[in-house]
């Protein structure tokens, strides 16, 4: 059985999706984008969560910062993942807030051991207030903090401690390798692939001069798309796949092509 | 319990990009502005506008480095930019004296736009002025300095006193507002005053104490105001 492929839910495509224009598998939104909304807003959400399944990408959970978990705002997020009948839950194993502010980024983390036995102790109580798995994105780092060991080590071990789910980030991998001078096959060659339980392709930014930008922006680039081509197999068979697309919706027919072209791919 | 100097790094490394110090955190510094920007330009289009690319770009740092950002939700940090201007930034108050009025004025726009369902529940309003209405959050009034409202920005200068009421249509959701006049704005904000039992007593009080005497047309004309916000939803 094929992975469902899903995609990004914005606002910008909330109608042609209503619409029935287009039709993926599933959706996947931030909750931060969502919570708290009323009005319109709620009810067209409403409405695609009848017609659609969700999955959610959350922004603000922060796991790599050095501060214990904001049990409250995780509560928050809890209601709305369980109001939204929404099962995958992932972050990004990043942090993004320190020092009681919100920066609104994924910024990189140490890889070492110390950090490595905090964030699992986050994960875990994480997982209990979620009372849900929490799977974590291997994320893009443009620059990397002193460590001690290399990002695909850190993610095994921390996978090994915390028990958590991963979430394959296919294109991070590409932008990594190449701002950090090493190949993506190496890295996929050793992925714990038996523990993903999601997947993101995405598309990045390569007009700029020393290094390259996960963008979300545009068409997937076809260096991930032969990536993830090469690497499905070891995906296990129905974890879902998500075309991430964070802005330019424009012309829908583009990216209901793309999303044709890679379900075919696939 | 992470190291020392890992927390060290990693406080040093934000406050580096909250800073804006020139090191290897550039390449962050640039996209934590960038998607603040964004943000901040899409609820606050005249205020950024009005103030001109140096000083919104100056306002947007200071934003950032001196005001510690709390809402986990996107669409609500924006706010913030307001609660950082009450107490923050004097000089450009100085030279913008419409500065708070207009950011509230578009925040509350957006919020309102937004904001949850908060539909007024109790009944308590009979359509005489023998009863208080409920007012919904959907609603609110504000008194303004400047006509942060007007459409002709040259106007935004002309200081004086201006009652506003903003709320969301509960059928097209979309944000509508309307000028009040004083009276209408003096009886609304007192009429959400919990003490207050009656539109009446309220009259009354009014004329007592700013021996404004309130005529029977106009009596007739605020209850039609208030049958109109019934109708709309947004008291009951």
């Amino acid at each position: 059985m094929k992975s469902p492929l899903g995609y990004t839910l914005r606002r910008d495509i909330a109608d042609p999706l209503l619409a029935g224009h287009f039709a993926p598998d599933f959706l996947e939104l931030a909750p931060e984008n969502w919570i708290g909304l009323g009005g319109i807003w709620k009810r067209k959400l409403d409405q695609l969560n009848e017609q659609f399944r969700f999955t959610a990408h959350g922004l603000s959970l922060s796991i790599g910062s050095p501060e214990p978990v904001n049990i409250e705002g995780l509560k928050v997020i809890k209601q709305f993942l369980d109001d939204y009948n929404i099962d995958i839950y992932s972050e990004h194993l990043a942090f993004s807030s320190i020092d009681n502010a919100h920066m609104y980024e994924s910024m990189p983390i140490p890889f070492t051991i110390e950090s490595l036995n905090h964030i699992a102790e986050k994960v875990r109580v994480a997982q209990e207030v979620l009372e849900r798995s929490l799977v974590l994105e291997n994320v893009c780092y443009y620059i990397l903090p002193e460590s001690d060991m290399s990002e695909l080590q850190y993610i095994k071990e921390l996978q090994q401690i915390s028990k958590c789910g991963l979430l394959l980030d296919v294109s991070n991998v590409y932008v990594n390798a190449k701002n950090h001078g090493y190949c993506s096959q190496t890295f996929f060659r050793d992925f714990p692939f038996e523990h993903v339980h999601y997947v993101h392709v995405g598309s990045y930014d390569t007009n700029q001069p020393s290094v390259i930008f996960d963008s979300h922006d545009r068409a997937i680039d076809k260096n991930t798309l032969y990536d993830l081509l090469k690497i499905k197999d070891e995906i296990p068979s129905n974890v879902p796949i998500c075309l991430e697309r964070e802005s330019n919706f424009e012309p829908l027919d583009e990216l209901v092509n793309e999303f044709k072209g890679v379900r075919k791919l696939l | 319990m992470i190291s020392e100097k890992d927390h060290i790094w990693q406080k040093q490394f934000a406050r580096n990009i909250r800073r804006k110090t020139p090191d290897s955190s550039a390449v962050y510094q640039k996209m934590v502005r960038d998607n603040i920007q964004d943000n901040l330009i899409n609820v606050y289009p005249i205020l950024s506008h009005l103030l001109g690319v140096k000083n919104w770009n100056n306002l947007v740092d200071n934003f950032i480095e001196k005001h510690s950002c709390q809402s986990l939700v996107f669409w609500q940090f924006p706010g913030e930019l307001y609660d950082y201007l009450v107490t923050g930034e004097l000089a450009l108050k100085k030279e913008y004296p419409f500065i708070l009025d207009l950011a509230l004025y578009e925040w509350s726009i957006v919020d309102l736009y937004f904001r949850k369902d908060h539909p007024a529940i109790s009944s308590a309003f009979d359509g005489t002025l023998k009863t208080t209405p409920v007012f919904s959050k959907e609603f609110e009034i504000f008194h303004f300095n400047y006509p942060v409202f007007d459409k002709n920005w040259k106007n935004i200068t002309n200081k004086g006193n201006y009652f506003l009421m903003i709320y969301r249509n509960q059928t097209s959701f979309e944000v509508e507002l309307q000028q009040l006049s004083p009276l209408l704005f003096t009886i609304l904000s007192n009429l959400q005053n919990p003490d207050i039992q009656s539109i009446e007593e309220l009259l009354d009080l009014i004329t007592s104490e700013t021996n404004f005497k309130i005529n029977e047309q106009q009596k007739v004309d605020l209850l039609m105001f208030l049958k109109d916000l019934y109708s709309k939803k947004l008291i009951a």
